[in-house]
């Protein structure tokens, strides 16, 4: 198994865990209500206990949802491009071959985030962050993910430019920067989680 | 038959009296003749007659034969038969092409009560130009006693003759007469026999039966081939008879007068026709370098009608062409496929003359198999010259090995009009800039901006879909 395989598993683990963790949070704020009250649903509780935290920080969670999509797709590509060029795509050795890519790539993630909205509570992937409360420096880091996540990118780029000559180093740092992008992203819901549990 | 019997009954019994000499009369009936005396005395004198009678014919024939004669009585309907009316129905035109249609069809008129008609046998007869009657339908149409139409007292029928519906088969254009002869059994009688004028009943039918030559519409062979060239010559031929047409294409020689060759081809009706020369052979490696002229003759049976003399073709000379030194540089020693490679020859004439010379370049990878890269004109001289082809490969052709292939629009000095080589593994980097190129800041800044701008048009759209659900949740 390659470096691209196991660092893949380890990201759709994460991916889980962040997403279970973020449902446990919701659940245990869910049985606390119900005790309560038995008549308030799940998604009516969402509504209640959603709060906005800004345009420009949604914005920002947005793009560096869709950023991981993107950040995720360009690192599994260098070695899939010549099958992509017998496939009939070769535009992706053009100029802009790489960029028309990301294009393809984030109106796909954007259409899923839009779609997740209609998904059950915890797994609207960007609107995760709703139910949490958040400080300034939470959000800072949520931000930083997209720097992040364009560096891997840009990694990725890298390789695909020199595909087949592939520098490992540039394939791990592309990895491990998707790695911490995504723990960032998941930031408010550990958070939350360890307050929790003491 | 049923007279004759009945006349030669009663020359028997005269014959009988006479050989039997004086009557005598017959005893009275005993008691054991019973009531069937009378019978048993005339079958005696039958048999008495019968006998004389064979004795006569025996004795004397040509008196039985006299006395057959003699007795003879000729067969007269009852009532006053009259030989029925036959003639020829046309409605058509009098001048007629050899491939028109023809309807000639019999009108019969009967007068005759049906208790004493009789059956009718019609046979169409045929006159070709300047021949004698001919029959034309091998059975008879009949007419039977009962099959008249009845209008204002005139019993009529018509009968058509199947066997001609045209006049194809004619040898011969000009006047062509038909009639029709018929018998009732006892009378034989021809349609020409009656006199009438109409417009569409004829004793006798003649119509002027013309030919129409073929047409034929051909290609001129004017460019110039060269010998070995698939050089075809292609006419498209349309008779309106649709007759069976020869065809024949006659090459002549450059003088113009001496024919070289004709082939003929054989054509029903229309259509085409194509001589090649790859079947016929009709020019060889010594013909390069002249010129020939050709024309069409196409008989149809009747008329023998030929085209116009025709200039075609012009057989290219064979060139000296001398080709040497194919071979293939690159612009970057690490192949990529996007770089330059200039693929060149050198020509040139081995003798005095130049012509022109197509030099075409393919190349051949697992991915583009043969594909045309390029192509140059050029005039060969005697002076050598270096005919250059400048392409790249294809973004799919990364990490193969390629070969090439220079064809030429004449044949070389080894009678080959292409030369194949092998070329080198093509370098298997796709993307042609390097990391540090502007294209690649571009690409990594407008990665940028997509991610952002995502980002913005996923807030807009999720924040007006929350305002419209707040707003239904409101107005609820």
């Amino acid at each position: 198994m390659d470096w691209g395989s196991l660092f893949m598993i380890a990201l759709l683990l994460l991916l889980v865990v962040g997403l279970a963790i973020h449902w446990m949070n919701f659940e245990r704020i869910y049985r606390r209500l119900s005790e309560l009250s038995s008549s308030v649903s799940r998604d009516e509780l969402y509504e209640k206990i959603s709060t906005q935290h800004g345009s420009n920080f949604s914005a920002m969670a947005s793009a560096s949802w869709v950023a991981f999509f993107v950040a995720l797709v360009y690192n599994i590509l260098p070695p899939r491009i010549p099958k992509l060029l017998s496939l009939g795509f070769p535009m992706i050795a053009s100029y802009y071959g790489l960029v028309l890519f990301a294009v393809l790539v984030a109106i796909v993630a954007t259409i899923f985030l839009y779609v997740s909205r209609g998904f059950p509570v915890w797994l609207r992937l960007s609107d995760i962050y709703s139910i949490y409360p958040m400080s300034l420096n939470d959000k800072r880091l949520c931000t930083l993910s997209i720097l992040l996540l364009w560096i891997s990118s840009i990694s990725s780029i890298y390789n695909s430019i020199s595909y087949p000559y592939v520098s490992w180093m540039s394939e791990i740092a592309s990895w491990l920067l998707l790695l911490v992008a995504l723990v960032l992203l998941f930031i408010p819901v550990f958070k939350e989680f360890l307050e929790a549990s003491r | 038959m049923r007279y004759r019997l009945l006349a030669l009954m009663l020359l028997m019994l005269v014959i009988s009296a006479y050989a039997e000499g004086p009557t005598v009369s017959p005893p009275p009936p005993t008691p054991s003749e019973g009531g069937g005396g009378g019978s048993s005395h005339k079958q005696t004198d039958m048999e008495k007659i019968i006998k004389a009678l064979e004795q006569g014919k025996k004795q004397n024939p040509k008196r039985f034969e006299y006395l057959q004669t003699l007795l003879w009585k000729e067969y007269t309907p009852p009532g006053e038969y009259e030989l029925p009316a036959v003639l020829i129905y046309y409605k058509g035109n009098k001048t007629v092409r050899r491939s028109d249609s023809l309807e000639i069809q019999a009108y019969v008129t009967n007068e005759n009560k049906i208790e004493i008609r009789r059956p009718l046998y019609l046979y169409l007869e045929m006159a070709e130009p300047g021949g004698d009657f001919k029959q034309v339908n091998s059975q008879p149409q009949i007419v039977q006693v009962n099959e008249y139409y009845s209008s204002d007292d005139v019993n009529y029928t018509f009968r058509s003759f199947p066997e001609i519906t045209d006049l194809r088969s004619l040898n011969h254009v000009g006047n062509v007469r038909f009639r029709i002869r018929y018998t009732d059994g006892q009378y034989k009688r021809y349609s020409s026999n009656w006199t009438v004028s109409s417009r569409e009943i004829f004793p006798v039918l003649e119509l002027n039966v013309i030919n129409n030559p073929p047409v034929v519409n051909y290609t001129n062979v004017t460019y110039k081939p060269r010998y070995s060239d698939p050089i075809e010559y292609v006419a498209e031929i349309t008779d309106p008879d649709g007759d069976t047409l020869n065809v024949t294409l006659h090459i002549l020689e450059g003088d113009n007068r001496t024919e070289r060759k004709n082939v003929t081809q054989e054509l029903r009706g229309s259509g085409t026709v194509r001589f090649r020369n790859s079947e016929y052979g009709f020019f060889g490696k010594d013909d390069a370098g002249k010129t020939f002229h050709y024309y069409y003759t196409l008989g149809d049976g009747i008329n023998v009608t030929s085209t116009n003399i025709t200039a075609g073709p012009e057989i290219r000379p064979t060139p000296k062409l001398l080709v040497e030194n194919p071979r293939m540089v690159a612009e970057d020693e690490n192949y990529y496929w996007w770089g330059r490679y200039n693929f060149s020859i050198d020509v040139k004439s081995q003798d005095e003359n130049s012509f022109p010379l197509t030099v075409y370049l393919y190349t051949n990878t697992a991915s583009n198999p043969w594909k045309l890269r390029g192509s140059k004109t050029v005039t060969v001289t005697p002076e050598r010259q270096t005919v250059s082809v400048e392409t790249s490969f294809d973004a799919s052709d990364n990490n193969q090995t390629f070969s090439y292939r220079f064809s030429f629009s004449e044949p070389d000095q080894n009678g080959r009009t292409s030369i194949d080589l092998n070329g080198r593994q093509i370098n298997p980097r796709i993307i042609s800039y390097s990391i540090l190129s502007p294209a690649s800041f571009l690409n990594a800044l407008l990665i940028l901006v997509i991610f952002l701008s995502s980002g913005v048009i996923l807030e807009r759209c999720s924040n007006r879909r929350r305002k419209t659900e707040k707003g239904n949740q409101g107005g609820d």
